[in-house]
Parts: C-alpha cells; structure tokens; sequence
C-alpha cells in the first residue's frame, strides 16, 4: 500500500487473502465472489447487471435510497476491468501503483474520508496494487503537489478540485488513461451551478480520454432520464443504463400530536410545546436525528431539549452548516461511533455515509417534499432487518395534512424532480477560463464540446461569442477595455498567459458563494462558527444570541469576524441565515390539494386525517373545503381593513410573486394601497378601503397573460437581482477575493456586488450576466414558471369567493404572518414618507423647509 | 422624476442638501462634493476585472449637473479625486480634463485626501488648486477626514465616511442609502460620496446627531 498520511487515507481492517492460495493468473469474476464471500456479504441483482453493464463498456446512473449498496455496484466495474487488463499476478507491485484509472467525485469534502474508508476495503481485499487518496480543498500542498507529478489509481476529489485540475497542463498525459469516472450524489449536483461545472469538466475529461466510462449514483428523482443525460450527456444518454437498486425499504411514519389539536394552526410557532413528546420518544430508542428546517431552529430546540433533559448534556450534539467545521467533524464521529443519544441538524446531515446506529428519524415542520422525507427516514434503520422510521412533528395543525399527502406522494411514486439549469453563462466563463489556463483551446472545437454537455446544448452563437468577449475583452465587441487581461488569443488559441490571472483563477473556483457570512469567536480565540453579517449588524455589544447550543454575548465586531464571550441568560435573539426557506414543492401541494377535495367529500383516511377532521370540517362550514379545480378566495373584513385571502397552494415563492403582480393589477383599477403576505397555501392582500374583486377578475385580473411584465412593473426585482448578482460575479471572475478570513488581495480593489450591481445595471444593461441574473431571479427567487403554471391552472378552474365572518382555519396561518412577511410595492420615497408619518416627530433643533 | 433637494440650515448657515449627493452653499455659490475615485474602474480592468468605464464619465455628468442646475461659481473637493495611479487612465483624464473645460468659469479646488496621496502629482496643467489638508473659509472649515471642528470655526465638512444609513421603523427597512450626516457633538457634516463607482459604509449615530437620506431622488431627513 502505497505511504499516505492518516488524514487523507485511513487504514483499515479488513480480510486479505494468505498469499499461498493465490494465483499466477487473476479471475476477476471469481475473486470478487471470494472478497463478497469473505466479507460474509451477498451481491445484489442490480449490482451484477451494473458490473456487466460496466464491464460492456457503458456508462450508466444507478439510483436509489443511501446505504443500499450503490457504492459497491459501480465500484467493483473497474477493478473488475484494470484485473482482466492486468491479469498477471506477478507483475503487481505496490511500490510501483498503476496509473490512474477511477476518479471519484464526491460534492461533499467532509465525504471524502469516509468515502476512501469504504472504497479502499475491496482493494484490500482483493490485494490490488492501486494506490488511493483524496484531493480537495483540505488535502496539504505537499501532497497536491506529489499528486501531480504523479496521480494515484484511484483519486476522490471534488467538483472544484476536478476543475482546479484540468487547470493543470501537466496532467493532461496522465488523464488520457482514465477509465472510470463516478459521480456520487448526482441528484445534490444535478441542476445547480457546481452540477453544470461537473458536466462541462466531464466533457473534457471525454475529449482527453475518450474511452472514459461515467457513471453516477442518485437518489431516486422524479426525472431520472434527465439525470442521466446531464451526467453523460445528451448524446451518450442512448446506450448509457438507468440501474434501480433496491426500491424502498419498510418506512414506518407517525406524528407526534398534541393532545389538543388547536382550532387554529399557530404559523410561526415552532412548536417546541411538542419537546417533552418527542424527548419520551428519542428515549425509547439508541440513536436519533432531528431534522429541523432552519439553522435558528436547530438552535432552538437543542436549547429547549437540554432544557428538558440536563441530563443528557454531552449525549445530544448539534450540527449545522455555520458551525465550526471540527466541531461539525467531531458530531459526525461520535454519531458514527454510536455515542450520541440525538444530534438536532439541518439538511446538513442530509448526504453522507450512513450512520448505522441510527434508528429514527424525527422531522420538525414540513420538510416541503416527498423525496427529501424520503431521504431523510432512510438515514434510519440501517442495522439489517430494522426498519426506518420518520416521527413528524407539526409545527402548525395544517402541517399534518402535507405529512399525510407526502405519504400519498411517495406510495404513488410521485417523487420531486430537480429541474436542470439553462445556459449559466457565469460557469461557462468559468470552465473557459480553466481551460485557457490548463492549455487553451480553439473556439469552434471547444464550441462543439461544450454543447455536448446537457446544460448547454441549446448555447447559442451570440451567447458563446459574448462569453469569449467577456473573458478575453471583459466586454462586448464594440467596447475596447485596453487595461483588461485575462484571456488572450494567440495563433487562434485561446490562452492565459499571466501566472497572476492563473493564480487569481485557481484561488477563485468554485466559489458557488454562500451569504456574507462572518466569523464567530470566542475572545480567547475559539471559533464556534459563522452567522450571517446582517444578523450582526443588528445587534450591540452585550447582546446575547445563541450558536453552537452555547448563549453567547457580544463583545466586539471586526470587520471580518465577531468576537464574543459565555454568558447567562436567555438569548435577545437567535440567529436568521437567509438558507433554508424552501417552498411546498409542487409535486406536494397537488397531493395536498388532493387531500382537501377528499376531506371535501367526506374522506378521511390515515391517522393524520382523522385528527385534523374538526379544523378541516370547520374550515368547511365557515368558509369552504376547495376541491382540486376550483380557486378559494376568501373576503374578510376586520378591525385592520379589508382582507384577501388567496389560496393556489403553489407555495411560498411563487405566492409573493403573485401576490405582488395581483396587488399592481387591482391597484391599476382603483386606487387602493395594499399591504402583503405569503406561505407556501396562498396570500393576503389587505387594504384599508374594499377592493373590488368581482368585476376585476371577470375582466381578467387573474390572467397568466402579461405575467412577466407585470412582475417587473409589480416587484422591486432589482432588490432581488442585487443580492444574486453577487453569487454570479463571484463564478464567473468578475470580482475576487474576499471570502471570509481571507484578505483580498489588494485593497484598492474592494468592492461589494452592490456596487458592481449597480455599475452594470446602469451602464451596461445588456450585459448577459446581468440577464442571465434577471432570468435566475425570476426562476429561483420567484419561481416564475410555477407562478405561471398556477394562473394557467387558476384560468382553468372554477373561482369560489366566500365571505367568512371570521378567520378561517386556513387564513389564520396567513393571518399571523403578515406581520413577519411585507412585501412592499411602494415606491421608496412613499415608503420613506409612510415610515416618517408612523415614527412620531421629534422637536427639531434645525429648522427645515422641504 | 425632478429631484427635490432640501434646505437645511446648519451652525447658523443655510445649505441646500442634493440628491445627486453634493452640498451647495448659497451664500458662495459654491458645490462641495467629496469621494469622486475617477477612474476607479480602470483600476479593476487592469486587475482582470470587467467593470464597464462609464462612470467615471457620469460622476462628472452629475457634478456638471449640479454647478449647472445651481449656477456654481466655485467647486471644492473634499478628497479622493482619481481611486488610485492605476486610474489616471487615458480614459478618465480626458474625461476629467473635458469636464474642467466645460466649467472653465468655475474655480476647482482639490483638498486632498488618503487616495490622492495614493495618486500622486497630479499634471501641472490642469486647473485645479491643490490644498493639503484642510481650507478654511468664513468660519467654515473645508476637510477630508472628519474631526472636531476646530475652536475657532462654526463647523467642519468632510467626505471619507461614504455614509450610510438605515432607516427603519419596527416593521420594516428601507436597507442602506446615502446619507448626509451632521454629527452634532463634533461640529461636522459629512457628505455622501459623489462617486458612482463607490462603496459606503454603515453609520451609527447619536441620538442629537441628525441625518438626510437620499432615495429615489429626494433628499429626506430622518433624524
């Protein structure tokens, strides 16, 4: 085995054979039947055909819930194929490990460790030569810098570090020997920006070694064809395999339940009156997670549960992205080890290995989709012949319907889809500038590789010419920027010349940006994690927040980093990081809507059902149970002013989209002002004065005509493309520098996405980035083609107004949050005005006259 | 929409706050406006940064505006003229250059700031006055850098801050805006930058201090 340092390639335990029985000439069949037979384990059907499919010479995805033995199934294929290749015992030397033959990509760095654990065992196993290791942003450069003179048989590495990669001209030798590359966790890839990066790096890897084999393994999707198409391409999708492994395990889901089901759902309530019952409910068993939707109520609940339970102080363990990353290290290893009684976590346990001592799953608040609740319960059960089991936790009483119809969802097989991404021009200009730097290329050969890619297939000529111009020119054709350098073109080749553009670029990649998040340490120096900046902009020395499970003051703001101290107490406030807000997605909502037409007709199936029958028969009799083709919308005058009440269940994106477009439409008919709020069933619009809703939606107020106009016109979209320009800079190299702990290189060159924002919008509208950052905010921040497919849907159905005299079961959660939720088409200066008149004035020292 | 500017009366002397974030003092016919950084976007082109060249040009365009609008005889810059040596561009010094022929009738005084250090000599032939540090006139003293005002003067005014601020009520924000900032204790007025290429930064102000700020073209006060 070749020499590696314990961080990157840990040793293991595991069963080689005596070397008396081996050998001179290797069977690959029949030594991977022994190492199974050895390690006392029994191949699965799909894992055979997915070895003969690699062992034909396919590519392929194989699909299913984690810990079913995905890995092994696309894992012994190239063993298998260097053994035939190599088939002379006597020639395998470990001193002298082949070239490399698999790269394995994993999204997660954190995976990468635990991921070589489990890929080195069958290369014990069998006795290969092969040498493993990792490659990502954690690996020491003395060992990246051995690692291209010469590449391991086997390297894990991430989407970036594949980039980082093909940066290096050096390795292009070496890679033309590839034979196998796998894609781990393609769904979490799949349709995000560092998903298009893989695939453009795919692309290449192909065009360096062109009997390259891909293989990918995903959870099961909605659109599995599509998955398989972006991993190897649009062309390569007809003779590449789609592999199901093992379909479902035995799910068992229950609700915790309040004694008392409240008449009315308390939205926003996070339903830690439920702490005592889930606690009895995690004593029971060995090992639990706690799924929590949000970072601030992961914080919450492991304050309240140790609350509960002091004594299980040490035993129960927080995990969450803004954590400290040895702090997150250490849970997973306790967890791993079965040492932990519960850890309280955000989809930031989501992927991984599994946790095999882990035997329920408890989920807090809606987890907004049939597939992640999936997912999630089979982190649980893992010990052969349990079962996994998910205990839900409303957070509102309604919340228990969208639990019954995601178990209506996943019977049927209704599994969410990840939609793919069109064109992002920020990750072209990206990959572009990578290749110049690792090489170069010639425009219309890499023209043609890069529309071989799913992602940008339908890339027009116009966009490609303006991505070249972006990168050599910084701008379009006509405008001659002289200072600029990045890209040049010599001899027809497209080249970075500038080790310090080179330099810049590596130290850049992948910067798929989170929020401006800002460190948080202790005074003494120990860092507990990062909140978001404009969370601590808000707050003054002495006040106190809770992170890490630990109440902390403030003492000091730097500019990169908040410095605090223990305290005692109860929190100010609990951190808010902008994440984490996902919508109803639509597969759900229709499941939902599908259980209100039954309830409507007096159908109510499944323990969930049953206890929400008074609300739900409630909400009939005051109002009315809309069936599945019919739009509610309830009238309702109170104290405060009149109220709309709209209810498209196409969630909360999509809502304040609608919202806003509605409000501009009937504000366009009289005049009125309107205030606003959103959840993922429907919005409120409130006026002071009545609105007159009948004749407005005879003459079309509901219309998906003009749809998109009309949000421009409605929303402060700019505001929204601001905050989503920044991540698009950042990808495609506009700005540099500047993560947090990192200085950026030179001062003088600070700058905030605002001000480029700003810079662009006004004089160089036309900029694609900036339109490819309109057409991003309008799909992912306002979900505009679900904003769409609900008014189609609207425009078909039948409109049922009904005038409650007071909130209904269904208003109430709306009714509640509005005042968290304002969304504002005021114009500023109104909005300034409206503000001042609200604020009282204070005697003034200077006179004014305006 | 017009842009509506807002008298204000400050340490006895009556101002007139504008939106295109300059200050003019009547009784001078003078514009005061501080933290242009021309030429701040070569400075990033020539780092491997795409940053279109135009708002060198509309910052000028702005400044001409507002001499124009108000009929400025005199104009002080209270600092950070160019960004940095890198944005002495041919671009940005035939704007600057352009822009003082136009305005030939109007005196320029430059007092300099930490980035004009930066800069260096600027050339000889250009029309403008250079001032160290501070200008003082009629009991007005003209800075970059905030400071108490000294005894012997009524107030201070300076640039450097790039001010911003926030203006909230208990629902809601309007998110940062530019501001004018009239710190009461020190006797300063800081100005908002000018400069269209600029970041700015978040104020914390006391109770007595009183602020202006711009949105949409309209200077409000909220302090």
């Amino acid at each position: 085995m070749s020499p590696s340092s314990k961080r990157n390639t840990p040793k293991v335990d595991s069963k080689t054979r005596p070397p008396d029985v081996r050998s001179a000439k290797v069977d690959p069949r029949a030594e991977v039947k022994q190492f199974f037979e050895a390690m006392e384990w029994q191949p699965f059907r799909f894992q055979r055909s997915a070895w003969r499919a690699y062992a034909s010479g396919q590519s392929g995805l194989i699909h299913s819930a984690t810990g079913t033995g995905k890995s092994l199934a696309v894992w012994m294929g190239p063993l298998m194929q260097w053994m035939r290749a190599n088939a002379d015992r006597s020639r395998w030397s470990e001193k002298n490990p082949p070239a490399i033959h698999c790269l394995w990509v994993t999204p997660l760095r954190a995976l990468a460790a635990d991921t070589a654990e489990a890929l080195r065992r069958p290369i014990d196993g069998l006795g290969l030569p092969w040498s493993l290791e990792i490659r990502t942003g954690d690996t020491t450069a003395s060992r990246k810098a051995r690692q291209l003179r010469t590449l391991p048989t086997a390297l894990i590495t991430t989407p970036e570090s594949l980039s980082l990669m093909l940066t290096r001209q050096t390795l292009h030798g070496p890679l033309s020997g590839l034979r196998c590359i796998v894609v781990d966790e393609w769904h979490e890839l799949m349709g995000t920006k560092r998903g298009v990066l893989t695939e453009l790096s795919l692309v290449r890897l192909r065009r360096l070694s062109p009997e390259l084999q891909t293989w990918g393994l995903s959870a099961t999707l909605g659109n599995l064809p599509e998955a398989l198409e972006s991993l190897v391409g649009p062309e390569g999708a007809g003779s590449a395999r789609l592999i199901q492994g093992i379909s479902k395990k035995k799910t068992r889901f229950f609700s915790i339940l309040p004694k008392q089901i409240e008449r009315f759902p308390w939205a926003g309530h996070i339903g830690t009156k439920m702490v005592p019952e889930v606690a009895s409910e995690v004593d029971r068993v060995s090992s639990s997670l706690i799924f929590a939707n949000t970072r601030s109520q992961t914080e919450i609940w492991y304050r309240h549960l140790l609350q509960h339970r002091p004594d299980w102080a040490g035993q129960i363990a927080l995990h969450h992205g803004s954590l400290d990353g040895r702090v997150r290290s250490w849970v997973e290893r306790r967890l791993r080890e079965g040492r932990l009684k519960a850890v309280v976590c955000t989809s930031s346990l989501d992927l991984g290995v599994d946790f095999t001592a882990v035997d329920l799953v408890v989920q807090i608040g809606s987890p907004k989709g049939a597939a992640r609740l999936l997912q999630r319960a089979g982190r649980s059960g893992h010990q052969p012949g349990a079962i996994s089991q998910l205990a839900f936790v409303p957070t509102h009483a309604l919340e228990l319907m969208e639990l019954a119809a995601a178990q209506d969802s996943i019977a049927e097989g209704d599994l969410e889809s990840r939609p793919t991404l069109e064109t992002p021009l920020d990750v072209l200009a990206q990959h572009l500038v990578t290749v110049a730097i690792g090489g170069g290329f010639e425009k219309d050969a890499m023209l043609h590789e890069v529309r071989q890619t799913l992602a940008f297939r339908t890339l027009s000529d116009l966009q490609w010419q303006w991505t070249l111009d972006f990168i050599v020119r910084g701008g379009a054709t006509l405008q001659a920027y002289p200072e600029f350098r990045r890209v040049e073109c010599v001899e027809g080749r497209y080249v970075v010349t500038s080790r310090r553009t080179a330099a810049l670029h590596r130290m850049n990649i992948g910067t798929i940006v989170s929020d401006a998040a800002m460190q948080v340490k202790y005074v003494s120096g120990k860092s507990l994690g990062t909140v978001e900046e404009s969370y601590i902009s808000k707050l003054s020395p002495g006040d106190k927040f809770l992170l890490a499970g630990r109440l902390v003051e403030l003492v000091r703001v730097k500019p990169n980093e908040a410095r605090v101290k223990r305290a005692s107490g109860t929190p100010d406030s609990v951190p808010r990081w902008m994440g984490g807000r996902m919508p109803l997605s639509s597969e759900l909502s229709r499941s939902l809507r599908r259980k209100l037409e039954q309830a409507a007709t007096g159908e109510f199936r499944g323990r969930e059902m049953r206890r929400l029958r008074p609300l739900v028969e409630l909400q009939s009799r005051w109002s009315h149970l809309p069936s599945v083709d019919e739009l509610l919308i309830e009238a309702i005058r109170t104290r405060e002013g009149h109220h709309l009440f709209f209810y498209p269940f196409a969630g909360r994106l999509a809502h304040e989209g609608l919202a806003a477009v509605l409000a501009y439409r009937l504000s366009a008919r009289q005049p009125i002002s309107f205030s606003m709020a959103c959840n993922d069933y429907g919005f409120v619009l409130t006026s002071p004065t009545e609105p007159m809703l009948e004749p407005a939606i005879a003459a079309g107020v509901l219309s998906p005509e003009r749809l998109e106009e009309d949000l421009k016109s409605a929303l402060n979209a700019t505001e929204m493309s601001r905050r989503g320009f920044r991540a698009i800079a950042r990808i495609a190299g506009l700005i540099s520098g500047g993560y947090p702990g990192r200085p950026t290189p030179n001062r003088h060159l600070q700058a905030s996405s605002n001000m480029f924002f700003e810079v662009f919008r006004q004089y160089d509208p036309e900029n694609l980035l900036l339109k490819q950052c309109d057409r991003e905010v309008l799909e992912h921040q306002l979900n505009a083609s679900r904003m769409h497919a609900a008014l189609e849907r609207i425009d078909a159905s039948r409109v049922v107004l009904m005038r409650p005299r007071k909130m209904t079961p269904l208003s109430f959660g709306l009714w509640v949050d509005r005042l968290r939720e304002r969304v504002s088409s005021e114009k500023l200066a109104d909005r300034i005005a409206r503000m001042r008149r609200q604020l009282e004035a204070a005697s003034e020292t200077l006179t004014d006259e305006s | 929409m017009k842009a509506e500017s807002t008298l204000a009366t400050i340490a006895g002397r009556r101002f007139e706050l504008l939106p295109r974030r300059g200050l003019y003092w009547p009784d001078r016919q003078a514009l005061l406006v501080a933290d242009l950084h021309l030429g701040k976007d070569a400075s990033f082109r020539a780092a491997g940064m795409a940053v279109p060249s135009d708002s060198t040009k509309a910052t000028l365009g702005a400044i001409s505006e507002m001499i124009e609008e108000k009929g400025a005889r005199e104009l002080y810059v209270l600092g950070d003229l160019f960004h940095a040596r890198s944005s002495l561009s041919l671009h940005a010094t035939g704007a600057f250059e352009a822009f003082c022929h136009h305005h030939q009738d109007v005196t320029i005084v430059l007092i300099r700031g930490n980035h004009d250090r930066a800069v260096g000599a600027l050339p000889e032939h250009w029309p403008i006055r250079v001032v160290p540090e501070r200008l003082e006139l009629d009991g007005l003293v003209m800075a970059h850098h905030p400071a108490t005002c000294p005894s012997q003067a009524e107030l201070l005014i300076c640039g450097h801050l790039h001010p911003a601020y926030e203006f909230q009520t208990r629902l809601e924000s309007t998110g940062k805006l530019p501001a004018f900032w009239w710190k009461h204790g020190r006797r300063c007025l800081v100005l908002p930058a000018v400069g269209k290429f600029t970041g700015t930064a978040r104020i914390k102000t006391r109770p007595e201090d009183q602020v202006w700020i711009i949105a949409d073209d309209q200077v409000h006060r909220v302090t």
